[in-house]
């Protein structure tokens, strides 16, 4: 096979290898084009390389064009049109498979190129782990080789070399590719339109909540709001910005109170009172499509917005009458500490109790437990605390990726996996609550967010979305409890990337993953673990392409020491300084070493006081030399030196008799002064 | 056109790397917009991994840039003096492209200014070198310069052109052109019987010498007797020795033995037909085994026979009465 390989004529080998470079560009769209399109890409590649290989001829014209109209009837038949993403792939698919077919020159190759360019990135609608990027770069690497060798003129070299050569180019390539991604200033998308067909698709916090549902917003970067605050800005522990209330459960869902029926919650006055200092803010919201407008917990007045009216409901959710379809402003204020419901009838509290019949009933018979009988009671204070407790004590893990749970998912949660996001903690917390006969719900919004000395506001992505919980206290009214922050405090005191485990560098997640952190024990999980961490690491680091991660990159930058900025820059510099002398260096010796003699023997014959002028020629030199004073030895080498000069430098000479030449002339140089 | 270009052309005999230009080949164009299109995907989907093949492929597309400066910069160009030729025949002008570095040179191509002909295509190893042949047409008398000529390739990706212009230091003796069908050589009467009676006769090296003009330097010729005003007036590089002969016999063996083709006796023709028709003579003198001297204005070179005086005659012919500009390097 490999002297087959290498036998092969040189313009064989070289579709070959443009073949191989389309093949890996098309691999990974097979798992998400029709069947019939990746048999139909795959089959024009398979029958160029057999043209190739047996040295027919290419089809004709007349039979491309056929095929690629039915191509095109295919693709609108399967997507029902031809414009938009996943068609546009599909026929660009389709394109790169038949220009295979039609490769005469050396532009059909750079269109081929350019094409498989395009395809290489349309993958990325799909994927973009860490093994899409090692694929893509394996790809890059055939499709840059394939283009290479078609440069060359008469002299092809081994494929070896023509990949050493590759090889520098990209070792150059690399770390400029890398500076640029750091430091060309991002573009904060799209830039027309909303690309609804986005790999994170119009995210944002539903009406219900079930595992998973929130965890999956979190490796999305795409901004909710912009809040500009005109008081001090809260502490971060306190920033809860208020979405929606879930109070329904049916043993997996949790959804809004009679988010069936329609009940008029405008008219009903909703019992509050409120202290501490108001924070006023403007707030810049995206457009959702939904018809929830946020603001901290809890808001005091919110200013209206014009044409929409809201309405808030007595769980102070807000809500618009019509859905936000473009960006709105509006000003708000809130106050941190209230009192709301302070009084809820036994009637009122019944639906904030309520248990699906038969539904995790280990964790309702541990809660009943721990809470206690008659007089041996725990105050409902005292409950919360225990439960928390548990939370903080047992080994529960704070996880993007929670292992899967069964039909009684709190039962899994909370006594096998103990692994989960922030949506398994404030669910479970709140059966738990309701096990005990405390009334309780869940409430999901924002937490936290960006801050931005420069205007003092806080930027609010969906990675910042949150559940947590709240409880009704006689006397107090609701009280919101997080337990997310007894497993993770420092998801709620900083943000998401600091309470993960472990990897937001690179370099700590690269170090895990190649065992460096002693993960010897446990082989298979302990990879597994390793692995998820360097995709959380992966996903905040690369994919993550707002201006906001870059800024927070450069910050880190900054925020190094400065000695190590210092000696940074001091090994660059004289990294920088030591290649600029080697190229110098190599600049001037590559000049002719003939000449190079000449003009030292001219600078000594200069300094005997007879200098070359510019005009003369080596023999004009010559006959003034012989004309000078010297000894005779000294007349003879001059003019011996001169004579093989002119014979060396006008003459024929091959470079066998140069190198014997300038051996000579070395030689005599030193018997001319 | 051409004088022009050689005067502002430098004639370095290797290529620095700021003689290389370099601009981006059609198909780099299409690459910028490629990666134009590129960008705007990946901005607009939010990829993060579209930023990061945009720029690895533009970093690619730099890394081209330098590469194929640098497949241009650095080579030695050398020129090798054609050989002499007459005019209305083909001057070749023999390049050499030299390696002194350690990595090879590919798909270089050498066109000459102002020529349709395509351009040669060179690959030069890793210390190795190179020679291309380019052909001119040689229309008249004189020295034919080499034309400047244009380097230029888009090796290795093919999205750049790095080029350079080159004027080599070379140039090639034009000949007068031999008339066609000449007239017999003016052999002076009784030559033909005395030639071959000198021929057996050899040369007297005794007794008083007197000049009898200059001839080509030949390997032997005794270094007292360079003719340096000569080679002085001539371009410096070409060396003539004085030529002396027995004083006693010299009229009479010179005159019988040898013929002197005198320019100033074919008064009668127009400039270049005289020059034209001395060089058929010189060939045919030549060819007949008849030494031959020749008297062209104050240039007089004694009477010999071989290449060399055969191609001093057709030297001192090519370049006579030309502007100094064009008679000395």
């Amino acid at each position: 096979m490999k002297t087959w390989l290498s036998n092969l004529p040189r313009d064989k080998a070289d579709i070959l290898l443009l073949l191989l470079a389309a093949a890996m560009v098309l691999a990974p769209h097979a798992l998400h084009l029709p069947l019939w399109l990746s048999v139909a890409a795959a089959a024009p590649l398979l029958w160029r390389a057999i043209i190739t290989v047996r040295g027919r001829r290419q089809p004709q014209l007349a039979v491309l064009a056929p095929l690629a109209l039915l191509g095109i009837a295919g693709v609108y038949a399967s997507y029902g049109t031809l414009l938009g993403r996943d068609a546009g792939v599909a026929m660009l698919a389709l394109l790169l498979a038949l220009k295979s077919l039609e490769m005469h020159g050396r532009r059909d190759i750079f269109v081929f190129v350019f094409l498989s360019f395009f395809l290489l990135l349309a993958n990325f609608f799909h994927a973009q782990g860490i093994l899409s990027a090692a694929w893509m770069l394996a790809t890059v690497i055939v499709l840059l080789a394939g283009l290479l060798s078609a440069q060359y003129g008469a002299v092809q070299p081994r494929l070896a070399q023509r990949l050493k050569l590759l090889g520098r180019m990209l070792a150059l390539a690399i770390p400029l590719s890398a500076v640029m991604f750091l430091a060309v200033p991002r573009v904060d998308g799209p830039l027309w339109g909303t690309a609804q067909e986005g790999a994170q698709a119009h995210t944002g916090l539903s009406d219900s909540m079930q595992p998973g549902a929130i965890a999956s917003l979190a490796l999305s970067s795409e901004p909710v709001f912009k809040a500009r605050f005109s008081t001090a800005i809260p502490p971060q522990d306190q920033l809860y910005w208020r979405g929606v209330v879930l109070g329904d459960y049916d043993g997996a869902t949790w959804t809004r109170r009679g988010a069936g029926q329609r009940t008029p919650v405008g008219d009903s006055r909703i019992d509050i009172a409120l202290a501490g200092q108001p924070s006023h803010y403007e707030v810049d919201l995206q457009a959702s499509g939904q018809r929830r407008i946020f603001a901290l917990d809890v808001p005091r007045s919110i200013e209206r917005l014009p044409g929409n009216p809201y309405v808030v409901s007595s769980a102070l959710e807000v809500l618009t009458i019509h859905p936000i379809t473009s960006t709105v402003r509006y000003r708000a204020s809130s106050q941190p500490r209230y009192h709301l419901q302070t009084s809820l009838s036994f009637a009122q509290q019944q639906p904030w109790l309520a248990l699906p019949v038969g539904s995790n009933p280990r964790s309702v018979a541990w809660a009943r437990a721990l809470r206690g009988h008659g007089a041996q009671a725990l105050a409902p204070a005292d409950a919360i605390a225990a439960v928390l407790e548990h939370f903080r004590r047992a080994p529960f893990r704070y996880t993007l990726q929670p292992p899967l749970l069964g039909k009684h998912g709190v039962d899994d949660f909370l006594f096998t996996t103990q692994a989960g996001f922030c949506e398994h903690y404030a669910g479970s917390f709140v059966v738990l609550m309701r096990a005990m006969g405390i009334p309780a719900r869940v409430v999901t919004g924002y937490q936290g967010g960006l801050r931005n000395a420069a205007d003092n506001s806080l930027s609010v992505r969906q990675s910042d979305a949150h559940a947590w919980s709240e409880v009704w206290l006689a006397g107090r009214g609701w009280v919101r409890v997080d337990p997310t922050s007894a497993v993770a405090p420092l998801r709620t005191e900083r943000n998401l990337d600091a309470a993960l485990p472990p990897a937001p560098s690179p370099l700590t997640a690269w170090r895990a993953l190649a065992g460096l952190d002693g993960g010897a024990h446990g082989a298979a999980a302990a990879w597994r673990q390793q692995w998820q961490q360097a995709e959380h690491a992966w996903s905040s680091w690369v994919l993550d392409t707002t201006p906001q991660r870059q800024r927070a990159m450069l910050d880190g930058l900054k925020s190094l020491p400065a000695t190590s900025v210092a000696l940074a820059c001091a090994v660059l510099a004289l990294l920088a300084a030591v290649a600029g002398a080697l190229v110098w260096w190599r600049q001037v010796r590559q000049g002719d070493p003939l000449d190079l003699l000449y003009a030292q023997f001219c600078q000594l014959q200069a300094r005997r006081g007879y200098s070359r002028a510019p005009h003369e020629g080596p023999h004009g030199y010559a006959v003034r030399l012989a004309a000078g004073q010297a000894t005779q030895e000294a007349h003879a080498a001059i003019a011996q030196f001169l004579a093989i000069y002119a014979a060396m430098k006008y003459g024929n000479a091959n470079p066998d008799e140069q190198l014997r030449a300038r051996r000579s002339l070395r030689r005599l140089l030193t018997q001319c002064r | 056109m051409r004088l022009h270009t050689s005067r502002w052309l430098p004639a370095r005999p290797w290529l620095g790397a700021q003689r290389v230009h370099i601009r981006p080949s059609r198909a780099g164009l299409a690459f910028a917009a490629l990666l134009l299109a590129l960008w705007i995907a990946a901005v607009n989907y939010r990829l993060g991994l579209g930023y990061a093949l945009t720029y690895f492929a533009a970093a690619c597309a730099i890394a081209d840039m330098l590469f194929a400066s640098r497949n241009l910069a650095g080579l030695a160009l050398a020129a090798t003096p054609g050989k002499p030729v007459f005019a209305g025949s083909q001057a070749t002008f023999t390049l050499r492209l030299i390696n002194r570095s350690d990595r090879p040179r590919h798909a270089i191509h050498l066109a000459v200014h102002g020529s349709a002909a395509a351009p040669s295509l060179a690959d030069i190893d890793a210390h190795g070198e190179t020679a291309v042949s380019i052909v001119l047409a040689a229309r008249q008398r004189g020295w034919l310069d080499a034309p400047a000529v244009r380097l230029s390739g888009s090796f290795p990706l093919g999205l750049f052109i790095a080029w350079c212009h080159w004027q080599p230091e070379a140039r090639v003796l034009v000949y007068p052109q031999p008339e066609h069908h000449a007239p017999p050589l003016p052999l002076p009467a009784g030559t033909a019987e005395q030639q071959t009676q000198l021929a057996r006769q050899p040369r007297s090296s005794g007794g008083a010498l007197e000049l009898a003009g200059v001839r080509a330097y030949q390997p032997g010729d005794p270094l007292q007797r360079l003719a340096w005003r000569q080679i002085a007036r001539h371009d410096g590089e070409h060396v003539f020795s004085k030529q002396f002969q027995p004083a006693a016999d010299a009229q009479a063996g010179a005159a019988h033995a040898s013929i002197m083709l005198e320019h100033a006796a074919l008064h009668a023709l127009a400039p270049e037909a005289r020059l034209s028709r001395l060089a058929a003579w010189v060939l045919q003198a030549e060819r007949t085994g008849l030494p031959y001297g020749l008297r062209l204005g104050p240039l007089t070179l004694a009477p010999a026979l071989g290449t060399s005086q055969r191609d001093a005659c057709l030297r001192a012919l090519a370049l006579h009465d030309l502007a100094p500009a064009q008679a000395t390097p």
